[in-house]
């Protein structure tokens, strides 16, 4: 499938702590009672990706049938977009950089450290996300934006690569306070339905 | 126990209510919450049905006893009016709960035999348990068991019922095809439906038919857009293009946009489709006719317009090119049966080349220096010395350059490469004839 699930603006605070600024999310597609869950799901890999991104760096996650693509900035500003696999990466990556120009346009940089979610008005998050769907709509800049080395792109095939030595992801996931105890118990149950084929 | 049991009864008649009462209904699905917290696990929210993970387990146990209780009764014919009102709670949750056993689904098939369920009901039951599992191969025979029940009661000329229930059918097979990649049984039960109703009206004269089969076009070029990398969506697009075969109306106003290409590129001038396309094949004893002439404009269409550009936004996908390949090859076909040519190629290419995977490789060493295995000289036939070979050769020769340069993707330049060695080996495709 094309498409994008969601897109995030994030600040990096430190070498290993990142706070979110704004995020959209398309969970449409998912089961209506299992979109809370997603969303939430969705918001904690995009602070545990740009949490293990250093400064200046651009990485691509595969996780199963989802890709994930990060960018931080020099200024510690970060986007993320989770897409599926088939969404071109080359516009994933295009459209982060056209979005965190734009945010640092409409909220200072003297700001990020301090203000929270909800006092950032950026619609414009919401509306990228349901436009660029269609990676066609967005061809038209990416060709513009010739700048973006693809080779410089770091790619990961599992968000386990990502991790530091030693972390797993079930840990981090339980020691999340992000999630909820219903969210925890859904990635319990989709690790077990996933692993059926594994003989460990 | 006595008090578990009227527990359970109650979430059985609460889903059972739940799918009478509400024929909106959009999905089922089982919700991943493992503790009991003392409150019904029946979710009903926004026309969403989900069922909490603890229950499964006891609820499906025990409606399994009840059911193979009653099954034997209902194999005697007894009792089946006052008890088909339990049966059918029954099977309604152990359906939605596990739509794999064949024997539920066949007491389902009882009871409407015997007329106590109402098709409407089954439509919806279906399409819930599609919306959990969209692969159950069960569901889908079951559906389309009672489709054409229904199709069955439709009067002939009631075109409206047909397209109605056509639509309905779409969007369930939709829903399936969204919620499982490559899902085969869907992407069947579609055309399985298509097909049904083109038969029952004898369409494919009427103007009608047409409508249908580009409707369905259109739709499945938005399809293979957002499922770049799933060949059933090519396949059904594949089938849609072979229907326009059975029909001899005009389709003039959809081919405007290729025939202006090809006129600029060709130098061909024709008032119509039919010379149009005369041109573009050269002369023949036998004359176009209408169908042939809508087909070969659709795959030109969909050759030069619709895999460029999906060619352009999803490089590396290998479902596009075998897109192409099928595109090549029936108008290639085509222009043959029209020549009354036979057709020279490799048909049995496992006795030729490709024999083994050391044979590949000496192959490829020799593709990248130009130098083909000499083939025997013979004069061109009417199908080559067409305008229409010499224009698909050099589009095709022109692509594999522009998709092996080193600014495309690996993937894209081993699949160029791969599309270059079928057109040489299995269609004899030879550069040396590229001019125009």
């Amino acid at each position: 499938m094309v498409k994008l699930y969601s897109m995030s603006v994030l600040y990096k605070t430190g070498p290993d702590s990142a706070v979110c600024l704004k995020a959209a999310y398309d969970v449409q597609s998912f089961n209506f009672f299992q979109r809370g869950s997603i969303q939430e799901f969705m918001a904690f890999v995009s602070k545990t990706i740009t949490e293990r991104t250093h400064v200046a760096a651009r990485q691509s996650v595969k996780q199963e049938d989802y890709m994930c693509h990060v960018y931080v900035r020099g200024d510690s500003l970060a986007g993320v977009v989770i897409s599926d696999e088939d969404y071109p990466p080359r516009v994933s990556h295009t459209l982060i950089t056209k979005v965190l120009d734009e945010f640092t346009q409409t909220v200072p940089a003297s700001s990020w450290s301090t203000i929270s979610e909800r006092d950032i008005n950026f619609p414009q998050l919401n509306a990228y996300l349901a436009k660029y769907q269609n990676p066609r709509e967005a061809d038209a800049m990416t060709k513009i934006q010739t700048d973006l080395d693809e080779t410089k792109i770091i790619l990961h095939n599992t968000i386990e690569a990502v991790l530091e030595r030693g972390e797993k992801l079930d840990d981090l996931v339980a020691k999340s306070e992000g999630l909820s105890i219903q969210s925890k118990a859904f990635y319990k149950t989709a690790r077990k339905t996933n692993s059926c084929c594994n003989f460990s | 126990m006595e008090e578990d049991n009227a527990m359970y009864e109650k979430i059985l008649i609460d889903i059972k209510n739940l799918i009478r009462s509400d024929p909106n209904l959009k999905d089922f699905c089982i919700v991943p919450i493992n503790e009991n917290k003392n409150k019904s696990p029946v979710l009903y929210e926004e026309h969403n049905l989900g069922l909490e993970l603890w229950c499964v387990k006891y609820v499906y146990a025990y409606l399994y006893k009840q059911l193979f209780k009653l099954r034997r009764l209902l194999s005697k014919n007894r009792l089946i009016q006052q008890k088909s009102e339990e049966i059918d709670k029954y099977l309604i949750s152990a359906l939605l709960i596990h739509p794999e056993v064949a024997t539920f689904w066949n007491m389902r098939r009882e009871l409407v035999e015997y007329g106590v369920i109402n098709l409407d009901i089954e439509l919806l039951l279906t399409k819930l348990v599609l919306s959990n599992k969209s692969k159950s191969n069960e569901a889908f025979a079951y559906r389309k068991w009672i489709v054409s029940k229904l199709m069955k009661g439709i009067y002939k000329h009631d075109v409206v019922s047909t397209l109605a229930l056509l639509n309905q059918e779409f969007t369930v097979t939709e829903m399936a095809a969204q919620n499982s990649p490559n899902n085969y049984h869907a992407w069947n039960h579609r055309m399985w439906c298509l097909q049904s109703a083109f038969v029952k009206h004898d369409f494919a004269d009427t103007p009608m038919y047409l409508n249908l089969v580009f409707e369905q076009l259109d739709f499945s070029i938005r399809w293979i857009q957002s499922h770049i990398s799933e060949h059933a969506g090519f396949h059904y697009r594949q089938y849609l293009l072979k229907c326009v075969l059975n029909s001899c109306c005009s389709v003039s106003e959809r081919t405007g946009k290729i025939r202006c290409l090809l006129e600029t590129f060709a130098h061909i001038k024709a008032c119509d489709d039919e010379g149009f396309v005369q041109q573009l094949l050269g002369r023949s004893s036998t004359c176009v006719n209408r169908s042939m002439v809508n087909f070969i404009l659709l795959l030109l269409e969909d050759l030069f317009y619709f895999m460029d550009q999906l060619n352009e936004l999803f490089p590396g996908h290998e479902a596009v090119w075998y897109h192409r390949r099928f595109l090549i090859f029936h108008i290639l076909q085509i222009a043959h049966e029209y020549h009354n040519v036979v057709w020279f190629r490799n048909v049995n290419v496992s006795g030729l080349m490709l024999n083994s995977n050391d044979n590949i490789i000496n192959v490829d060493s020799g593709l990248s220096d130009t130098k083909y295995p000499k083939l025997p000289k013979y004069e061109l036939d009417a199908v080559e010395s067409s305008y229409l070979y010499k224009i698909l050769l050099k589009f095709e020769f022109e692509h594999i350059q522009g998709n092996s340069l080193s600014k495309c993707i690996d993937a894209q330049r081993e699949l160029a490469r791969r599309h270059e060695k079928w057109l040489h080996f299995i269609l004899c495709f030879n550069k040396s004839n590229s001019f125009i």
